[in-house]
């Protein structure tokens, strides 16, 4: 796993204030948050910020902006709480507090040669695209590159327009399905993980990327290792409660893991045992 | 091209089989179909009389609903089997099937298929086996859509 590990994080417990620049409606429930740090803020595709609104509360979110644009740092959020509902109703020219990046990223590095698939359901999409752009902007290290997408409804797509622009790359390999649709809705419909038997990719050369609700990442792990693909070469990024994000207080613990320092993002084999244990 | 009976070899539902259980399957041969985007390939109530394979394209497997339409349930694609209803009593059609994509299956006559599972066991087990298979595959699909899985990652 990766992490911007030259960003000098001077104080990691300190929110740095920042400028929302734009705010923009993915679905109902789903928005994401452009925000203007002051010096550039490098991070690995995978890391997560706590986002901080004074008063209110604090909120770890993955960061889902292109990495190589530092000086636009990007958030998706969906409305689940008293945090991420308060950060929804952010317009531009309010301030947040950041502070981050934090956590082990996807091993982008260490899948160069290989193929990739990538697996997203729901807004797990979001950790995801950091690393859909790197690939995207690192095309010729890769073998074959595919990306599923699951969602509830056509109406639940993420990053709509983008997943549009992606299918129009002829060396990606785009899928996109929904658990429900009526007739105008043209794509597959079923769980994401049926995407996977219409991909090629080499079973003994790919790295797979995987992130979405706990239960459909076990399955997705489960028929990529039905194809072949190694438990060690399987990756998912993991969400629990953190809080420090520094792998202090111990409220994301997992296991034998504290998520916000040694995840989100897990090797596969490293947490499979974990993920049938009724509580962790 | 390949024959039909070479299709029929080549696709996966026939994969395994021994060459004299893809006789008595290419026995069961009527031949082949094709559909244009938006027709209806089965109907639900209708008589499920052939088993189609699907060697091109994708269909959606849908029910209509009054006042809303048609809603779909999932989807499946070239490599697939259309369904299982032409296996188990009273052979009627559960869901509509209908054509995302120009279509092409091999059409298999289901009462001639009955006739030889009940008429060799080992070829019988084969044939219950892939059909076993694809229901428990959908099965679980279908468990997985139930949860609706994606309203609870924040």
């Amino acid at each position: 796993m990766e992490t911007a590990a030259e960003l000098p994080v001077l104080d990691p417990m300190a929110p740095t204030p920042m400028m929302v620049l734009q705010r923009r409606d993915e679905t109902y429930d789903t928005f994401t948050i452009s925000l203007e740090p002051i010096e550039p803020f490098p991070f690995a595709p995978g890391q997560f910020n706590m986002l901080y609104l004074f008063g209110i509360g604090e909120s770890a979110i993955s960061i889902s902006g292109d990495p190589a644009a530092p000086r636009r740092l990007v958030h998706t959020i969906r409305r689940v709480g008293n945090v991420t509902e308060a950060l929804s109703r952010l317009r531009p020219g309010d301030l947040v507090g950041v502070r981050g990046p934090f956590g082990q990223g996807w091993p982008l590095q260490g899948a160069r040669g290989g193929d990739l698939v990538i697996v997203a359901g729901g807004i797990g999409l979001a950790p995801l695209r950091p690393a859909i752009h790197w690939a995207i902007s690192h095309r010729d290290s890769f073998g074959r590159v595919a990306i599923l997408i699951g969602a509830r409804t056509p109406a639940d797509i993420v990053f709509v327009d983008e997943v549009q622009e992606w299918r129009g790359h002829f060396d990606l390999d785009v899928e996109v399905t929904v658990d429900s649709a009526d007739s105008a809705w043209r794509g597959p419909v079923g769980v994401v993980t049926q995407l996977l038997p219409r991909v090629e990719f080499d079973r003994a050369d790919v790295t797979a990327l995987v992130c979405g609700p706990e239960i459909m990442m076990r399955f997705a792990a489960g028929d990529l290792m039905k194809r072949g693909v190694p438990s060690s070469s399987i990756y998912l990024s993991m969400e629990r409660n953190m809080k420090c994000g520094i792998g202090l207080c111990g409220h994301c613990q997992f296991g034998p893991y504290i998520v916000c320092r040694s995840g989100p993002v897990f090797r596969y084999d490293q947490i499979e045992r974990l993920l049938t244990v009724r509580e962790v | 091209m390949p024959s039909l009976e070479e299709a029929l070899a080549a696709h996966p539902f026939a994969r395994g089989f021994t060459k004299e259980q893809l006789r008595i399957l290419a026995s069961c041969l009527e031949g082949e179909s094709t559909w244009v985007p938006d027709a209806t390939l089965v109907a639900a109530e209708g008589i499920a009389d052939h088993c189609y394979l699907l060697t091109e394209g994708s269909a959606v497997i849908s029910a209509h609903s009054p006042g809303r339409g048609r809603r779909s349930v999932q989807t499946i694609h070239a490599g697939d089997l259309l369904g299982w209803s032409w296996l188990f009593p009273p052979h009627r059609w559960a869901f509509d099937a209908v054509a995302l994509t120009p279509i092409r299956a091999i059409v298999l006559d289901a009462a001639k298929l009955r006739s030889a599972i009940d008429d060799d066991t080992s070829f019988g087990l084969e044939v219950v086996r892939r059909v076993g298979a694809t229901v428990a595959d959908r099965l679980n699909a279908t468990r997985l859509q139930l949860l609706d899985l994606y309203g609870n990652r924040g």
